[in-house]
């Protein structure tokens, strides 16, 4: 007698959890493909960099199934998920930094990805009876610079406007990943945007 | 302005939907009667609808793979620390084996090749009665010698480059030697030891030269003869019987080198070596009275020095080795017997451990 699986591609990320405590690798792949995107897109908007974002999503997916043992479930996985890639973001947001000071002079130093079309997504042909190409150009360059603009916000307003606008993550769980107060969400918060209006009423240029 | 700051903070908090019910009729109040606050809220809400339009990346397709490849790597059972450390070295008693005869084998290479050195350090090092610095020999021959090993002033060669240098230049440089002093004495002859003579080079090989500086030995130059000063030249039948004389002795010395260079090596290798100018009062039985004098103190008359001392010049040498603790005692008794010429230094005088080589000349 079999027993059936506890788990498939349509369970919740709690059963999925369940069932990689039990000793399946499998649930685990689920929930990486499941989450991946967001993540990747979190790390992104964090780092401004495609492949240092591939990189923090891999790193942070390890991290998870390291620590997956310790999650027990009093926030939901998504949010435990997001607060490690932040954290995994942050980490590799500061070792840039500190290699960006050593290189500060250097020639060779590959131009920031914000300050061109980068990543493939970028480059998607359009479909078939897309707006035209001035349109294209225009829509295009009013994205990068509206990216310019939270590239150039300070990590800790640039982290909440994209766990609110572009991951809708609710006051309360922004404030558990980030340990803070729902005030002090809704203050960065405010901050934040206030920081892109200015910045796209200068035209992207960052104060 | 502080009231239109509260304000604006909660037209941010409005755009998601957030606002208590009492919050939105302030703003809505605000709003009616701030011109500024209207059009800060236009452009809050502009900017707000593009970031919330900004596209969402796609992942790679290798992404999802990449990371459960990495995750099937963590989970791959990790050895402990002990597994990890001393398993290879219990599981491998051969690579113990092999590592400790190669280091064993490195360090005997090493502590082998280092005596050596010392060793041949402490050869060029030895005290010699007849040491003098590099460069101030007044013998040709040394100063060629030194000349050809690039000697520089005050660094002696090695005894080994000096014995090289002579087997090797020793006939080009005995006809050259002959042919210069023929220049000066009108025949080929050294000029014979002397108390106003400066003493002899140091020798580090003069063992293996007796045969050639004695071979080569001429009588010592007569005075010259009338009606030729300033050492004119000799009469013809001398300077043949002198030749004559010089290839006999080069013969037999040539026919002996062999077997007396490989002892004289192997002796020069092994004992510091010593020369002594002496002077007997009674050279008729000096040979005799220094072997009596050498048997007496347990030295030994090496053979090759015993022939090479030729009846029919006027330089006799004897080669002898001795325990060295019983030198300043020879040195004794051969002042008793005559006048010892070379430097009486204080190396010389006390007494060392081992065997040394002499070289008597008188």
């Amino acid at each position: 007698m079999t027993s059936l699986p506890r788990w498939n591609e349509e369970s919740d990320d709690g059963e999925l959890v369940a069932a990689f405590r039990t000793g399946e690798l499998g649930a685990f792949e689920t929930l990486v493909r499941r989450h991946q995107k967001a993540m990747l897109n979190v790390a992104y908007r964090m780092l401004g960099n495609h492949e240092e974002a591939c990189e923090v999503a891999q790193d942070a997916f390890v991290a998870a199934y390291k620590g997956l043992a310790n999650f027990r479930g009093e926030a939901r996985f998504t949010t435990w998920l997001t607060t490690i890639t932040l954290n995994q973001a942050r980490n590799r947001i500061e070792h840039l930094a500190s290699r960006r000071r050593h290189e500060a002079y250097s020639l060779d130093a590959p131009r920031r990805d914000s300050e061109g079309g980068h990543d493939e997504a970028r480059r998607e042909d359009p479909p078939s009876g897309a707006p035209s190409a001035l349109d294209l150009l225009e829509t295009q360059a009013l994205r990068q610079r509206v990216e310019k603009c939270i590239d150039a916000l300070p990590p800790d307003f640039r982290e909440v406007l994209v766990l609110r606008d572009l991951r809708d993550h609710s006051y309360e769980e922004i404030g558990t990943m980030l340990s803070v107060r729902e005030g002090t969400v809704k203050s960065r918060l405010f901050r934040a945007r206030e920081g892109v209006k200015d910045c796209l009423k200068r035209g992207g240029e960052a104060p | 302005m502080t009231a239109c700051r509260e304000i604006q903070e909660l037209m941010s908090t409005a755009l998601d939907q957030a606002l208590s019910a009492g919050d939105q009729a302030r703003l809505a109040s605000h709003l009616s009667s701030c011109d500024a606050c209207r059009v800060f809220q236009n452009e809050l809400q502009e900017s707000h609808q593009l970031v919330r339009g900004v596209e969402a990346i796609e992942p790679p397709l290798w992404l999802a793979s990449r990371i459960m490849a990495r995750v099937r790597a963590e989970a791959m059972p990790q050895p402990s620390f002990w597994r990890r450390a001393v398993l290879p070295i219990l599981l491998k008693p051969q690579y113990q084996v092999a590592t400790l005869l190669l280091v064993g084998a490195t360090s005997f290479y090493l502590i082998r090749n280092q005596s050596g050195s010392v060793q041949d350090g402490s050869g060029r090092d030895q005290p010699s009665l007849q040491t003098a610095p590099v460069g101030t020999s007044t013998n040709p021959e040394d100063k060629a010698i030194e000349e050809a090993a690039g000697a520089r002033p005050g660094i002696p060669p090695r005894p080994t480059e000096q014995r090289r240098l002579r087997e090797v230049d020793a006939p080009s440089r005995q006809e050259g030697e002959a042919k210069e002093k023929k220049d000066v004495y009108g025949f080929a002859a050294p000029p014979p030891p002397s108390a106003a003579s400066p003493a002899p080079e140091a020798m580090p090989g003069a063992l293996g030269r007796v045969g050639d500086d004695i071979g080569f030995v001429a009588p010592k130059p007569a005075t010259p003869a009338a009606g030729a000063p300033g050492g004119g030249p000799a009469s013809s039948l001398e300077r043949d019987a002198r030749a004559d004389l010089a290839a006999t002795s080069k013969k037999a010395a040539a026919a002996e080198k062999p077997r007396a260079k490989e002892e004289v090596l192997e002796d020069s290798a092994q004992a510091p070596r010593f020369y002594i100018q002496w002077e007997p009062e009674h050279p008729d039985r000096a040979r005799q009275l220094l072997e009596q004098e050498l048997a007496d103190l347990g030295g030994t008359v090496l053979p090759e020095d015993r022939r090479q001392s030729s009846q029919q010049t006027q330089v006799h040498a004897l080669g002898a080795r001795l325990d060295g603790r019983r030198l300043p005692e020879l040195l004794a008794r051969l002042q008793r017997l005559g006048t010892v010429r070379s430097p009486q230094t204080q190396q010389s005088q006390s007494s060392r451990p081992g065997q040394v080589n002499l070289l008597i000349r008188w």
